[in-house]
């Protein structure tokens, strides 16, 4: 299958050029110079040319290896630059500001101020922002950010192939599937650990108690990954109600995952786990980060919940088996 | 890491159309007061609606029609399946030999025993349950005493079993019991020597004794096997070769609807009672449990496409029960906090609530229990 071409093309170079060094770049605020030239070489920067539908598969199969390899770079924003018409290069980044929630439009979050060039986008248009030297906060992961006032930019309409709602959904979309990557990573990392760590004479994988919180983790990145999986399908194939839905429940469904599992990787981690040093803790700073980035669990749930209850609203059941590609309930 | 694996299933147009066809007809039995939505697959027994059903060729769905059935897909199964739990409807009577006793026959059945069994499951007329614990033999279920001794032309068994759901009601019980000791010394030994037999629940020597569950019912029951012989013919696959055959029925028990959609009424309920509200709290659950839901329900039928192409995805199907039995029992308890919050009171979900609250207990037991199904997943990831 092509996805699976894609993301292990993805996965080989992220795992090639995401590594010890481009970790500590960030880590002291630094661009990952040679990762992201080779991202961009390679084109990942710029898939989403023919449209956010139908360069939804293939995107999400590389933000689901980014997410697998932790890699520091923001590729998502990238990509919508790229689809507004405006691609990055090996040496300047133009990455997507948006706002912190979809109704703000007076202000957005530029990643890497200094290094990077933003093109804020909100739900009135998009305008490029003035280089903002200073970043005046780092998310989980270290990774410079700052918030730009928008109010006296000049704006540009959208295109009209891409609404804003569009693009927040697929935003949301994206960093499910980045948590999604990160997760399986996260449970592979875990499982070995706990293999091998040996605790009272024997592996903490043979302890039942272990076992069973393994159990735990794996049914979450289970579901992280399905509900990724769907609502990809739904974002290129389904009406808009249909679409909307399915990435509010992947967004959910992997924000709690994300919270569930790394609580769990963490544990059975122990003090190694707590360390700069040892790998996990790029995941799960990553996943705290991404998470909450595009509406957290509690926001789509709420937004969700209030679709569902509208008075116009077909019942619960009708909602949850209507088919993506079939225009009644399958 | 990829030990298990979901691929998407795409539910085929035919799947669609029965869709409408069985969601028509339990529209029209509930217009008709034929019977109150209520229970789940274990808790609402009607001989009459399960007739209805079979008349309408949805037992059996993916049976061979030699026997009865009905050579349609395994997802189009689902459907119906998904329809019927969704409706709170009366399927007790079939469920066990649709799901589980004919598709064993089907299997390790001799011909002899699919002509004379099949046809009757796929009319809504004869009835299975499930023979398998004791009263020492839980989810240690391989340390089974009932005793089947070799007599001439057949088997003598004795002991006793418990939890036989509907055994008073149903006419047949595949039985497990041991029919030969363990043999000594050799792995897995303790799995040797075990046999299903079909086990006539009105045969001389048997007794069903009911039980009284927690929420005052009378659905499982106790059954005292005195010198109860079966026919050679009756026995079910190879003598010995039991435990082979009740574990590979286990992706098909574990990863149906059954397993997530115990309490969905609760939920389906609490939208209808919250349309119009603006409560956060109330909205959010709502989202929530619907995501997760909906979720499950994409897991849960990835494997029923899986099982239709003809693998054994064991461990998907543990993963979605222990994870789907979790959230059914969640969601009354998330209900019956809100209910305060609803704009109005609602009786409907008020007695779901208690209906559920009082049955969920057995939903993290019963085909399995959460701790079992942690032990299987966590040897699918290779800890064990
Ligand atoms: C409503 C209902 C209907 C049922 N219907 C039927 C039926 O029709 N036919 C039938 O044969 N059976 C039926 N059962 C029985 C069901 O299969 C058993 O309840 C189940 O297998 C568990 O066995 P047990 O109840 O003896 O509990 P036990 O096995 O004694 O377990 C008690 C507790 O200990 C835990 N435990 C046990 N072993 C381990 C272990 N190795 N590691 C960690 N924890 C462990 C269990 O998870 C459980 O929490 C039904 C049960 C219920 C509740």
């Amino acid at each position: 299958m092509a996805d699976t071409l894609i993301f292990d093309s993805a996965l080989r170079l992220l795992r090639d050029h995401a590594d010890k060094h481009a970790f500590a770049l960030v880590e002291r605020g630094e661009w990952p110079t040679t990762l992201w030239k080779a991202l961009v070489g390679a084109g990942f920067g710029d898939m989403l040319g023919d449209g956010l539908e139908a360069g939804c598969a293939d995107a999400v199969q590389v933000l689901r290896a980014q997410g697998q390899c932790a890699a520091p770079v923001p590729l998502l924003e990238a990509m919508l630059a790229s689809a507004l018409g405006h691609a990055s290069t090996e040496t300047l980044p133009v990455l997507a500001a948006l706002p912190q929630r979809a109704d703000v439009i007076d202000a957005v979050v530029a990643r890497w101020p200094g290094r990077a060039q933003a093109l804020a986008c909100t739900a009135v248009g998009t305008c490029m922002l003035p280089t903002a030297a200073v970043p005046d906060t780092r998310n989980y992961a270290s990774e410079p950010q700052i918030s730009i006032n928008t109010v006296a930019a000049r704006w540009s309409p959208l295109p009209a192939a891409i609404g804003f709602d569009t693009l927040w959904l697929f935003c949301a979309l994206a960093r499910a599937a980045m948590i999604r990557g990160a997760l399986e990573h996260m449970l592979t990392l875990t499982v070995d650990y706990a293999n091998t760590r040996v605790q009272f004479g024997k592996a903490l994988a043979k302890q039942q108690a272990v076992q069973h919180q393994l159990a735990l983790m794996a049914e979450e990145v289970a579901a992280a990954g399905v509900a990724v999986d769907y609502a990809a399908r739904c974002f290129a194939q389904a009406d808009a109600a249909m679409r909307w839905q399915a990435v509010a429940i992947a967004k959910i469904r992997a924000g709690e995952a994300a919270g569930k599992a790394a609580e769990i990787a963490h544990q059975i981690h122990g003090a190694i786990g707590f360390t700069q040093e040892y790998e996990l803790q790029r995941y799960s700073r990553r996943v705290w980060t991404w998470r909450d980035e595009f509406g957290n669990e509690a926001d789509w749930a709420a937004l969700l919940g209030q679709r569902l209850t509208a008075s116009d609203a077909p019942t619960l059941w009708q909602s949850i088996t209507r088919s993506p590609t079939h225009s009644s309930a399958t | 890491m990829s030990v298990f694996q979901f691929e998407l299933c795409e539910l085929p147009p035919e799947a669609a159309a029965l869709r409408g066809e069985v969601r028509a007809f339990l529209e029209a039995e509930i217009a008709g007061a034929a019977w109150d939505p209520q229970g789940d697959f274990c808790s609402h027994f009607s001989e009459d609606f399960s007739k209805r059903v079979g008349a309408n060729g949805w037992i059996g769905l993916t049976w061979p029609t030699q026997y009865g059935g009905h050579q349609r897909s395994m997802l189009e199964r689902y459907v119906v399946t998904e329809e019927m739990l969704v409706a709170g409807a009366p399927v007790t009577a079939h469920w066990i030999a649709d799901r589980q006793s004919g598709p064993l026959l089907l299997r390790f059945g001799s011909e002899a025993q699919r002509q004379r069994y099949l046809p009757g499951i796929t009319r809504g007329e004869t009835y299975f349950a499930i023979g398998m614990s004791e009263p020492d033999a839980g989810s240690d279920l391989a340390s089974v005493r009932t005793r089947a001794d070799k007599v001439a032309g057949g088997w003598k068994l004795n002991g006793r079993k418990v939890w036989t759901t509907y055994a008073h009601r149903c006419h047949y019980a595949i039985t497990l019991a041991r029919s030969a000791p363990a043999t000594a010394g050799l792995p897995n030994a303790r799995h040797d020597g075990l046999t299903q037999f079909i086990l006539d629940l009105h045969a001389p020597g048997l007794t069903i004794n009911p039980i009284i569950n927690l929420p005052g019912q009378h659905e499982f029951n106790e059954m005292v096997l005195d010198d109860v012989f079966i026919a050679d013919e009756d026995v079910v696959g190879t003598p010995g070769g039991g435990w082979a055959q009740v574990t590979s029925e286990l992706a098909f028990e574990r990863s149906g609807p059954e397993r997530f959609l115990s309490s969905f009424r609760v939920l389906s309920t609490l939208v209808d009672a919250a349309r119009g509200s603006t409560d956060a709290r109330l909205l959010g659950t709502i989202g929530r449990f619907t995501a997760h839901l909906a979720t499950l329900r994409q897991m849960s039928l990835s494997v029923a496409a899986m099982l239709s192409r003809g693998a054994m995805p064991n461990l998907e199907a543990a993963l979605i029960k222990d994870l789907g039995n979790a959230c059914e029992r969640e969601i009354p308890e998330a209900a019956r906090l809100l209910v305060s919050a609803l704009p109005q009171p609602n009786l409907l979900l008020d007695a779901l609530i208690e209906e559920a609250v009082l049955y969920a207990p057995s939903w993290t037991l019963r085909g399995g229990t959460r701790e079992i199904l942690r032990g299987i997943i966590a040897r699918g990831l290779g800890l064990r």
